[in-house]
């Protein structure tokens, strides 16, 4: 038999093992823009809904993130939304300002300020299945190191919420925050009030739009408009 | 180059299961090769078809598989990493934006089409052709017997054609001198050839079957195919295996996200264990295999 054949398909084993070790290995071999939200306020610690981590990986339901106030009176746990990401445990400092808390996720601490990058600000909203808010609405950053650029799926990405995409079909988010499609229910978004009809990938923003990420139960109800979630 | 991918009587244990045995157990690795896309469930699977070509003694067979496999396999995980951009892990190949994830996935995709491909050869080289129409001759028997002529019309077309040139070659016809037209010329008078032997045999076919009574009345069979124990060990060992897959796929073991970033290829002592499991119980046939060429006592037990 020709080496030549064993050789390609040694080297055809090594392209699908080896890079899954790498990931496996660790975060600080990952060269794209990593997704977190890296400074967030929110009112209290029970406000928290989600965490803010990488896409989703497998692992065991029962994952928390581990919480320490500033003033060193013990750790608290938040439970994160039901799913995959056991190894996304993230110590998170809070920072106490009067009524604020100041959650800053060391890893990946000083991404932000790059020179040279490209930027724009739109606003997010993510609604869970029971109407709740899993994210602002509030405003985002989608830099041109996204990997999704300047769309609706960039806005998701930059939120830091973790989400999972099909492998079938290429650009369908199947998961956000641990809460999968089901049947004809699933996530939905739409921008400046408007759902478009293209995959959430193709979807170009402009600097100021307001995107709603939401998870439709029925195709007939009407979906959720931005100066409801706004209203105080 | 068409012989290699047709039915050769090599006397090899798996040749010698029984029909339904022997597409039990390549149904299995088919159905496994689709049903995963974890990356050591998808090679589990590769490598347990490499080690049945091994023990089926193909390996020349599988050769012409690999050639045009190995060609497509390229092919997917270049345009994969190059057309795919959804991969958080940029690596930096200048203006070239490649993904890791999109490279994997492109090789886990190749790897699933090796897989396959390497059943397929199996297909050929382990079950006999009349022995699989035979098998369903008695469910549909005109369909049996169309699909028979079908099957055999390119191979024997194939063969006409070779002895035809050839012939044509020792009279004097030089295909490779001549202008294009001439050349032209000289094949179109294979193509006569081609069809006054093909209508030949149809009609010797239809003078065997006449012979043998055909549809004068209702058709009579017999059987011939041994049963014997190591069909009943390799067919509980492709069940086995299919049972465990299932209850893998179930629990989410086989299963793998490639985009946005990779799943960790490690999750746990369950699926591998379950890898484990599934990859013995299909190596069973193979074990037995090497097993009866080796141990006469064996041999004569199974």
């Amino acid at each position: 038999m020709k080496k030549i054949y064993l050789i390609s398909l040694a080297l055809l084993f090594l392209a699908l093992l080896v890079p899954a070790l790498i990931a496996n290995k660790g975060e600080n071999l990952t060269l794209g823009e990593p997704g977190q939200t890296q400074v967030e306020s929110v009112s209290s610690p029970s406000d928290i809904t989600a965490s803010p981590g990488k896409p989703e990986g497998r692992g065991e339901p029962e994952s928390s993130l581990q919480l320490k106030t500033a003033s060193g009176s013990g750790g608290a746990t938040l439970p994160t939304p039901e799913g995959r990401g056991k190894e996304e445990v993230q110590q998170l400092k809070y920072e106490e300002t009067g009524k604020q808390l100041k959650v800053e996720s060391q890893q990946h601490k000083g991404e932000q300020g790059k020179q040279g990058e490209k930027s724009i600000i739109v606003m997010v909203a993510v609604l869970g299945k029971d109407k709740e808010l899993l994210y602002g609405p509030k405003e985002v950053k989608v830099t041109d190191k996204n990997p999704w650029g300047f769309t609706a799926l960039g806005a998701l990405e930059a939120t830091g919420l973790p989400y999972v995409l099909s492998t079938r079909f290429p650009g369908l988010v199947e998961s956000v925050a641990g809460q999968p499609n089901k049947g004809t229910s699933g996530w939905m978004y739409k921008v400046n009030e408007e759902v478009p009809m293209v995959a959430a990938g193709q979807k170009t923003l402009n600097p100021g739009d307001k995107v709603i990420w939401w998870y439709s139960t029925n195709i007939a109800s009407p979906a959720p408009r931005w100066e409801d979630l706004v209203k105080p | 180059m068409l012989d290699r991918l047709l039915y050769e009587d090599k006397g090899v244990f798996l040749q010698s299961l029984h029909t339904v045995v022997t597409l039990a157990y390549l149904t299995v690795l088919f159905v496994l090769a689709l049903l995963f896309s974890h990356p050591l469930y998808l090679s589990g699977m590769l490598i347990i078809s490499i080690l049945a070509v091994l023990a089926a003694q193909m390996v020349d067979k599988w050769e012409a598989y690999l050639k045009m496999g190995l060609g497509m396999a390229i092919l997917i995980v270049g345009v994969n990493a190059l057309v795919f951009r959804t991969g958080k892990t940029v690596l930096g190949l200048g203006w070239i934006r490649v993904s890791l994830e999109a490279i994997c996935y492109g090789a886990a995709m190749a790897i699933r089409l090796l897989g396959i491909m390497t059943v397929f050869c199996l297909f050929n080289g382990l079950i006999r052709p009349d022995k699989l129409l035979r098998l369903f001759s008695r469910l549909a028997f005109k369909s049996a017997l169309v699909v028979s002529l079908a099957t055999r019309m390119f191979p024997l077309a194939a063969r006409d054609l070779l002895k035809a040139r050839e012939m044509l070659q020792m009279r004097g016809v030089d295909y490779a001198g001549g202008s294009w037209t001439e050349r032209l010329k000289k094949y179109s008078w294979l193509l006569d050839i081609l069809l006054l032997s093909s209508l030949e045999g149809a009609w010797q076919v239809a003078e065997a079957m006449e012979a043998r009574a055909f549809g004068t009345g209702p058709r009579s069979c017999y059987h011939t195919e041994l049963v014997r124990p190591r069909d009943f060990l390799c067919l509980a060992a492709s069940l086995a295996a299919l049972g465990l897959a299932l209850y893998a796929k179930v629990k989410g073991y086989g299963d793998f996200n490639y985009y946005p970033q990779l799943d960790p290829l490690l999750t746990g002592g369950s699926a591998m264990t379950l890898l484990a499991l599934i990859m013995t119980s299909l190596a069973w046939p193979i074990l037995l295999s090497w097993g009866w060429q080796l141990c006469p006592y064996l041999r004569s037990k199974i």
